[in-house]
């Protein structure tokens, strides 16, 4: 298949413009789409479109465990069946960034946290990625869940915050705080690592453990995972204005002490 | 030498890798591609084996260059197999731990596996031999204990209605119980209470109470007989106990279960639990009241005509002919603790037919002194 032709628009609340050649297919989380146009027909399929060995049994038990990593049971494949092209948008379902992944430079698949698939060509197959390190399910704060992508050509992935790719040589390791893991090439060792001074481990902000991925292969990291926005967001939400200063109430204090003072000494 | 499948990665390539193939020597490792860029040689005592990969089940061969780490990973599985196999038996640094640590990996998993068979085999089993069980647990209960528990129970009963431990109706009692009871390692006490409803019950440690209502419908010896043989049984099987440790196991499973839980779901599931228990337990004593009953040369007829009575008695209230009788919920009190009883006749009949007793005779009594008190009684 050809490639895509698109463009990635926005900074922070991103969609991707495709233009689709003819005969072209774009496979989608179900309820991205943000418009197409009128030739463009719209096609349901369960889980993501893919065979499986044991029929339509297969392919519903596939779907389900699809569901468990943070995607709907059907996708939606967007075909251009026209001869001529035909533009299609499919927008980010939060803030953040759209990372478009060539899944031929990384191996043929690579391992996501929960819910980070967009869209991407048909024949790409999500499934579930199961953590089998006990401490790395309970500390590494991505959960015994994520989904693994696999296939060929480009899959768009999406996660909050500023995301940012890095290449790890044999060998290279990075300490990455837990929860900031979107992805990373499936020969990326990931492991947590205890902080090493409780002193770090209660103050440091970071929690006990930190993240650890080592070499060879890519990661990609996210400047704000969603948990620490919502945590903000709500934060924000219930105390008002979001937190005041201490320097601004002494302010307030200040001016009460004034005016009372004026009023006594006043006339 | 066959080819392994593997992927390289180093300075200057690219992140994902490169698709290039190894051939094991007897010392070193020669890495080519058919386009012969990139080739490497390297001796086996420069590689250095770790643990790679989402599922910490990958080997890397990795080594030192003047630009950086290089490092290969066979491309799946069956290439990992054949690479580990035909690797020579040189000590290769972390060999030997990458196999450790993939391997610990599986014993952790197959642990957790087989802690979970075992306990799913124990729960199964607890709850397919749950009589056993609880026979088992009650058989635990020093007589010391069950009698202490019988004291307070009847302490408690003796508070809320008056029990009889002497007059003649308690001396009829006591007569026929203690011919059933002979050789018993019980010490049985025998009382009558002035409830005039139809029941009788066993406490814990040997203590049997039997009402008034009841004393007045028996007919015959006999028949009093085998309700006490009845009741008497139920104190020998230590249904009582059973039951007690029946409610708390229940208990015990809903906490677990639903973890913080109120009394009156405890008191709903006490209540469930004592249904289901009481239709087994209460068969149960009927068959061995029986086999009591014809142990001590006792014609065990009085049970079944007794039930009957109890059944046409019932029969007659629901039909509403007894609308005139001042206390028409007697019999049914007797019944909501004893169900079934038309299927309880039927198992008697059927058990006392197949196991006839030839010496088995009738009992005496002294019904005259007994009416005398229960007149006395209801003219109180």
């Amino acid at each position: 298949m050809a490639q895509f032709d698109y463009k990635i628009n926005g900074t922070d609340l991103q969609y991707i413009h495709f233009r689709l050649n003819s005969g072209q297919q774009v496979i989608a989380e179900q309820g991205a789409m943000m418009f197409a146009e009128d030739n463009i027909t719209i096609d349901t399929v369960l889980g993501d479109g893919s065979d499986s060995r044991f029929g339509v049994i297969g392919r519903f038990i596939n779907a389900v465990k699809r569901s468990y990593t943070g995607e709907s049971m059907f996708s939606s494949i967007y075909l251009n069946d026209t001869a001529s092209p035909q533009t299609l948008a499919i927008a980010a379902p939060g803030p953040g960034e759209i990372v478009p992944v060539n899944l031929d430079e990384q191996g043929g698949s690579i391992i996501c946290q929960k819910g980070a698939y967009l869209a991407g060509e048909r024949g790409q197959r999500i499934q579930l990625a199961f953590q089998k390190r006990l401490r790395v399910g309970f500390f590494g704060g991505e959960g015994f869940i994520m989904q693994k992508i696999g296939g060929q050509g480009v899959v768009f992935i999406h996660a909050s915050g500023t995301l940012k790719q890095v290449a790890l040589g044999p060998n290279q390791k990075l300490k990455v705080d837990t929860g900031c893991l979107v992805g990373m090439s499936s020969t990326v060792r990931y492991d947590i690592k205890y902080a090493g001074k409780l002193k770090t481990g209660l103050f440091g902000g970071e929690g006990l453990f930190y993240a650890t991925v080592t070499g060879p292969g890519t990661v990609w990291m996210q400047s704000l995972p969603l948990k620490r926005l919502s945590k903000i967001l709500v934060t924000a939400a219930i105390t008002g204005r979001g937190n005041s200063s201490v320097l601004g109430k002494l302010y307030l204090l200040l001016i009460i002490g004034v005016v009372i003072f004026s009023l006594f000494n006043g006339g | 030498m066959s080819e392994i499948k593997i992927t390289l990665y180093g300075p200057a390539l690219p992140a994902g890798g490169l698709a290039m193939y190894c051939v094991v020597g007897k010392n070193e490792v020669c890495i080519s591609t058919l386009l012969a860029a990139h080739a490497h040689t390297i001796k086996l005592v420069d590689l250095q084996a770790s643990v790679v990969g989402f599922d910490h089940d990958q080997l890397q061969l990795s080594w030192r260059h003047e630009a950086g780490d290089y490092s290969f990973i066979p491309f799946d599985r069956s290439e990992q197999k054949k690479l580990i196999s035909t690797l020579p038996k040189i000590d290769i640094p972390g060999l030997v731990q990458w196999k450790r640590a993939t391997q610990s990996q599986s014993w952790v998993w197959k642990g957790l596996l087989y802690t979970f068979g075992v306990v799913a085999i124990a729960a199964g089993t607890l709850v397919w031999q749950y009589d056993r069980v609880t026979t088992w647990a009650a058989s635990q209960v020093s007589m010391k204990t069950e009698k202490n528990i019988g004291e307070s129970v009847l302490k408690s009963l003796n508070a809320s209605q008056n029990l009889l431990s002497q007059g003649e109706a308690v001396n009829v009692v006591r007569d026929i119980g203690q011919k059933i009871t002979a050789g018993s390692r019980y010490q049985y006490q025998w009382f009558v209470s002035k409830d005039p409803e139809v029941n009788a019950y066993a406490i814990p440690g040997g203590i049997i109470v039997v009402n008034r209502g009841l004393l007045k419908l028996v007919d015959s010896p006999n028949e009093l007989a085998a309700v006490l043989a009845h009741e008497v049984q139920h104190v020998e099987e230590r249904h009582a106990l059973k039951n007690m440790l029946n409610s708390a196991a229940m208990a015990t499973v809903i906490l677990a279960v639903l973890g913080d839980t109120n009394a009156v779901v405890l008191l709903m599931a006490h209540q469930v639990s004592t249904q289901y228990f009481s239709r087994q337990v209460e068969s149960d004593a009927d068959l061995k009241g029986i086999q009591l009953l014809q142990s001590k040369n006792i014609d065990a007829g009085g049970m079944s005509s007794f039930f009957k009575k109890m059944d046409a008695d019932a029969k007659k209230m629901q039909a509403g002919e007894n609308e005139g009788d001042d206390n028409p919920s007697l019999v049914a009190s007797w019944f909501s603790s004893h169900p079934d009883t038309l299927i309880r006749i039927q198992l008697i009949e059927k058990y006392v037919n197949s196991h006839p007793c030839n010496t088995c005779t009738t009992l005496n009594w002294n019904q005259a002194a007994l009416r005398a008190e229960l007149d006395h009684f209801d003219s109180k």
